[in-house]
């Protein structure tokens, strides 16, 4: 759930967003543009890990199939965005629905193998499948609208669509449903005895986390103008965990505020050195062992400190 | 009259802002985008070819540079990821100011990059990637190719192989979009020698136990492999105890003749296999080549220098010497220059065709072989092919 705070902050933050473009300048727009992308893909992400504390070690697959979709779509049929892109979520959530039936029967471990076996399977078809997807080369050379060209146009497009994607997952936090996947995540047992179809319920967190994580491939695919199999590679799946991780999954920005630190930081530590593996290992190592609840977690922790040392001292 | 005074004083300001700025110009660098792997599976190559790409700069800047400008490389980790190498391709553009890159390694990569340079009109030389679809189903004005293509390769693969009197030939290599090229050109330049059976395995296949057993077992008189890098090292490795080297003819694609491969595997490496190289540090070839292994030796703090040196080499002279030619390093201005023209490189004189945007690059095919005074295997003889 969305806290008063964490409301204002991502208030804040798409105002920051919208000012990117007032610097004039070309690369500000561009990592903005990668950020959102990957923000809103780590935040479909914490929809099954945050809310309803199912983890996925698949998720890639719906990034994968948004982007392939629209792309395909848009290409091949000659699709219009307007038509072409909605038609991409749905077909995302309609796999997301086939593949979380089979998911959501199991729990813990064996829903996050499964998770990892079905979005291998997607990498592999896309690998595969040369006619529809390009196989190993990838599906480039995406027909994208005029407009896209314009890297500014293009930014305001994933800012609009990102926001309106960030507001629906701020509204499914507060509702009754987003309530209803915490009180699963807290105690599935409980919940059960409390009337909750709590297999359901986790099949429709999988659905909205899909459906999101497909609108945020296909943004990528028009980024790049193209879709990959890496995309859909389990190490895709692993880094948006990290994201998740890293932000704290038990709160609503912590993802955005995940993928825009190892996104920076990988994107300015790359071009230093050849061991960025070595350092994304190692800020994995120290989430795990002293922020488990990620940078928000900390943030909280030194706040409660920081007021309780006031009050002591007063 | 006193607006007479500020006019002049304003009048000299902007001549003199004009001038600042016009020398600010002259003086600012040209900067060449460099999209290539320095981490992961495909580090070494990256690296190598940075190390030639080092080279060819340091010889231009010493030379003059381009045009009274002085030359600078400003490199990415690829990742050997489509989104990754994309990404940094859009930051050298927007926030380098680059107009050329050089880059990447693997097609599907390379295609991506290809993809970015067309939409924001920049150059782009692929020096390492082979798939024949950058400059053919995907040609566009702005991308080249720096090396033979899958084409090529198998049209002096087929010869070798027929050359050894092969009768059924069977294939192996990773299930990607570089083995299928192969494999699909292989076909049609074999001609009437049958392919007895494909192989494929997964990318980053290390056990290679089955695929063994599947390759005895066929009927074929000969093997073309095409398992890269340390794939084939650990093929190599593992086929040597079952004798499969001597039991067939085997052929090599990939260009596993290279340092980097037969260093690793040293009195492992298959007695007498052919295989193919771009270079050989040890080629006793012209002065050029002489002058380039030492560069490049200094740089890397070994005389046993990587192949790879040569394509990043390459490209960067491609790439000035173009610039030097259209006077600028406007993209449009570059690409016109780049087509049909002729370098001179460590191995010879290179012509960039201006239909195709492929290089008539040669490249080493042989035995590899013991040699006396070394625990690493080399080819001998060498031969260059055209």
């Amino acid at each position: 759930m969305a806290t008063r705070g964490q409301t204002i902050f991502l208030i804040l933050l798409f105002v920051a967003l919208a000012l990117v473009p007032l610097a004039g300048e070309r690369y500000p727009l561009e990592l903005a543009v990668q950020l959102m992308i990957f923000g809103l893909f780590a935040m479909s992400l914490n929809v099954l890990i945050g809310h309803v504390g199912s983890i996925s070690f698949g998720h890639a697959a719906f990034f994968a199939i948004g982007g392939y979709a629209c792309a395909y779509f848009q290409t091949r049929l000659g699709w219009p965005i307007f038509v072409s892109m909605p038609a991409a979520i749905g077909l995302t959530a309609v796999c997301a629905l086939i593949i979380g039936y089979f998911c959501v029967r199991l729990t813990e471990l064996y829903f996050a193998i499964l998770t990892l076996a079905f979005s291998m399977l997607v990498w592999a078809v896309a690998f595969k499948w040369t006619e529809v997807t390009g196989g190993g080369d990838g599906f480039v050379g995406i027909t994208a609208p005029d407009f896209m060209s314009n890297p500014v146009l293009f930014f305001w497009f994933t800012f609009a669509i990102v926001a309106v994607s960030v507001g629906l997952l701020w509204l499914l936090s507060n509702s009754t449903m987003g309530k209803t996947f915490i009180a699963i995540r807290e105690n599935p047992t409980r919940a059960d005895f409390l009337g909750v179809n709590v297999r359901r319920m986790r099949l429709i967190a999988f659905v909205i986390a899909g459906a999101f994580a497909g609108i945020a491939g296909a943004l990528l695919s028009f980024y790049v103008r193209g879709m990959f199999p890496e995309s859909a590679f389990w190490t895709q799946s692993g880094q948006v965990m990290i994201m998740v991780l890293l932000g704290g999954m038990h709160s609503f920005v912590g993802p955005i505020l995940g993928a825009v630190v190892i996104y920076v930081l990988e994107t300015f530590i790359s071009q230093y050195t050849q061991y960025w593996p070595i350092v994304l290992g190692t800020i994995l190592l120290l989430i795990v062992m002293f922020a488990p609840d990620g940078l928000i977690g900390m943030f909280r922790s030194i706040g409660r400190r920081m007021s309780m040392r006031g009050r002591r001292n007063a | 009259m006193k607006n007479w005074k500020f006019g002049i004083a304003g009048g000299v300001a902007v001549l003199g802002s004009m001038l600042a700025v016009s020398h600010a110009f002259a003086a600012d660098p040209i900067k060449i985008g460099v999209v290539l792997p320095t981490s992961g599976g495909l580090a070494s190559y990256g690296l190598t070819m940075i190390d030639g790409v080092k080279l060819a700069v340091q010889e231009i800047n010493d030379a003059g540079g381009i045009n009274g400008r002085q030359l600078e490389y400003v490199a990415r980790d690829s990742q050997t990821n489509p989104n990754v190498a994309s990404a940094a391709a859009k930051e050298l553009i927007s926030k380098e100011g680059v107009k050329a890159i050089i880059g990447a390694v693997s097609s599907g990569v390379t295609l991506a990059v290809s993809e970015v340079a067309k939409q924001e009109k920049v150059v782009l030389f692929a020096p390492a990637a082979r798939a024949k679809s950058i400059t053919g189903e995907k040609l566009h004005k702005y991308v080249f190719q720096g090396i033979k293509t899958t084409d090529d390769e198998a049209r002096d693969l087929a010869n070798i192989l027929k050359d050894q009197g092969a009768k059924k030939v069977c294939m192996t290599g990773y299930d990607y979009a570089y083995t299928t090229d192969l494999f699909e050109a292989m076909k049609s330049e074999l001609g009437n020698i049958p392919i007895t059976g494909e192989f494929l395995v997964k990318l980053g296949t290390n056990d290679f136990s089955t695929l063994i057993s599947q390759l005895q077992a066929n009927e074929c008189d000969a093997v073309l492999g095409a398992l890269f890098s340390g794939g084939f090292v650990a093929f190599a490795k593992q086929a040597k105890p079952f004798g499969f080297f001597e039991s067939k003819k085997v052929v090599w694609a990939a260009s596993v003749a290279s340092t980097e491969v037969t260093t690793q595997l040293k009195q492992d490496y298959p007695e007498g296999m052919w295989a193919g190289a771009f270079d050989f540090w040890y080629y006793d070839g012209s002065e050029a080549h002489k002058k380039f292994q030492d560069g490049i030796a200094k740089i890397e703090g070994t005389k046993e220098t990587g192949m790879y040196a040569l394509n990043g080499y390459r490209a960067m002279y491609f790439i000035a010497e173009a610039m030097k030619k259209a006077g600028s390093d406007d993209p449009d201005a570059v690409v016109a220059a780049l087509e049909g023209l002729t370098i001179e490189t460590p191995l010879g004189p290179v012509t960039m065709d201006a239909k195709t945007h492929r290089v008539d690059a040669a490249e080493f095919y042989g035995p590899v072989v013991t040699v006396a005074g070394s625990d690493v295997k080399r080819m001998s003889p060498i031969n260059l092919v055209k």
